[in-house]
This record gives structure tokens, sequence and C-alpha cells, in this order.
């Protein structure tokens, strides 16, 4: 049943490519952030420039990639 | 105080410490294996609530993004040095490598994009939660706040 259940929310989450990135980003920022800094505020300071760097340079890569693509 | 006494009260000291130390290595190694098995509950039994919460989301979150994309699970005896690698780095997420054949019913499918996104998502979470790990050690032996 539970297996059931998984395959159900599986075929109901299509993650696309942009939106496996910025998850990843997020996930990896947080664990990140928790593992280097000590106090909250720089927690999420972390986490923000983490994350934004994580996207800014995956879609950087993407772009410079996309001509050799096709 | 004569010599004697004072000698007999540093081997006290020293026998205290190397106490202290023996306590503190035996927390340390049965938090990194409870860390390790589940992700984040070695901080929760070091009473860091947070911290274990944030790396229990980011490990389950990774590794189950990674199944849903159908990511490839690396077997122990793949006789291959990357292969090795990835089951070390899949191992990682304890608990998660064995429920792998359960939730991924169908197997993995690295012909599609997502597949291979996949891959790199259950591998990033086990390598996640080996700093956990060596976090985890770091707390309990007293070397991080």
């Amino acid at each position: 049943m539970i297996c059931g259940a998984f395959m159900l929310i599986s075929s109901a989450l299509r993650l696309s490519h942009l939106g496996a990135m910025l998850l990843f980003a997020l996930l990896v920022s947080l664990a990140l952030a928790s593992l280097s800094q000590r106090t909250r505020a720089g927690g999420v300071k972390y986490v923000l420039w983490s994350f934004a760097l994580f996207v800014l340079v995956g879609l950087g890569v993407a772009w410079l990639l996309y001509p050799i693509s096709r | 105080m004569s010599h004697a006494s004072g000698d007999r009260a540093i081997a006290a000291a020293h026998s205290r410490g190397s106490r202290v130390s023996a306590g503190r290595a035996t927390l340390a190694l049965f938090a990194a294996l409870a860390a390790w098995f589940v992700p984040g509950i070695g901080h929760l039994l070091l009473g860091r609530w947070g911290r274990a919460l944030v790396f229990f989301c980011a490990v389950s979150g990774l590794v189950v993004s990674g199944y849903l994309l159908r990511g490839n699970v690396f077997a122990p005896h793949s006789g291959d040095p990357f292969g090795t690698l990835g089951f070390l780095a899949d191992a990682g997420t304890g608990i998660f490598y064995y429920f792998s054949r359960f939730f991924e019913a169908a197997g993995p499918d690295v012909s599609r994009a997502a597949g291979d996104y996949g891959t790199r998502f259950i591998a990033a979470a086990g390598v996640v939660n080996l700093l956990a790990v060596l976090d985890t050690i770091e707390i309990a032996m007293g070397r991080r706040s």
C-alpha cells in the first residue's frame, strides 16, 4: 500500500529540470549552513547566499553549454 | 603540600581526565553510528534539536527526490571504482539505502536526464549525512559548540 502511495506521489510530482535544481540548491544550502554557521542570523545569511550562488552558477553553466547542446 | 601528595593529586586528575575522554569517545561513537543510520538522530541525542531537524529534512528530501526521479542506487559489489565510490556515497544515507528497493520498485531509469539527476541527489544526500556524522563526532568530543 505504501509502495502504491509512493508511486502515486511519484507520478503526481514531476520535477522539471529547473525545479530539481532549485530543490537541490535549497536542501544542500540548508545542510551546509547548519554545518558551518553557529548563529541563526549567520545561518539565514549563509542559506540565502549559497542558494543564490547555486542557482546563478547553474544558470550560467547552462547558458555556456547551450551552444553545444544541439 | 609535599611532593608525594602533589604527585598523587596530578595522577588523580589525569585518571579523571582519561575517564572523561573515554566517556566522550564512547558517546561520540554511539552518536556517530546513530547519526549515520538515521539522519539527524545523532544531533538529537546531543540535544541539538534544530540541527537534527535540518539534517533529517535535507537528507530525506534529497534521497526521496532522488528515488522519485528514478536515480541509480549503486550495489556494494559493482567491480568498478566509480561504482564503489557511488556505493560509499549512497550508503551514507543510512536507513534510506535499505529503503531504495522498496521505493524504487520499477528500478532506476538513467536513460532520461531526470534519472541521472536522481543519482546525484541520492549521492549528495549520502555525502551530506556523512558530513553530519563528522559534525556529531566533533560536538560529542567537545571540539565544537
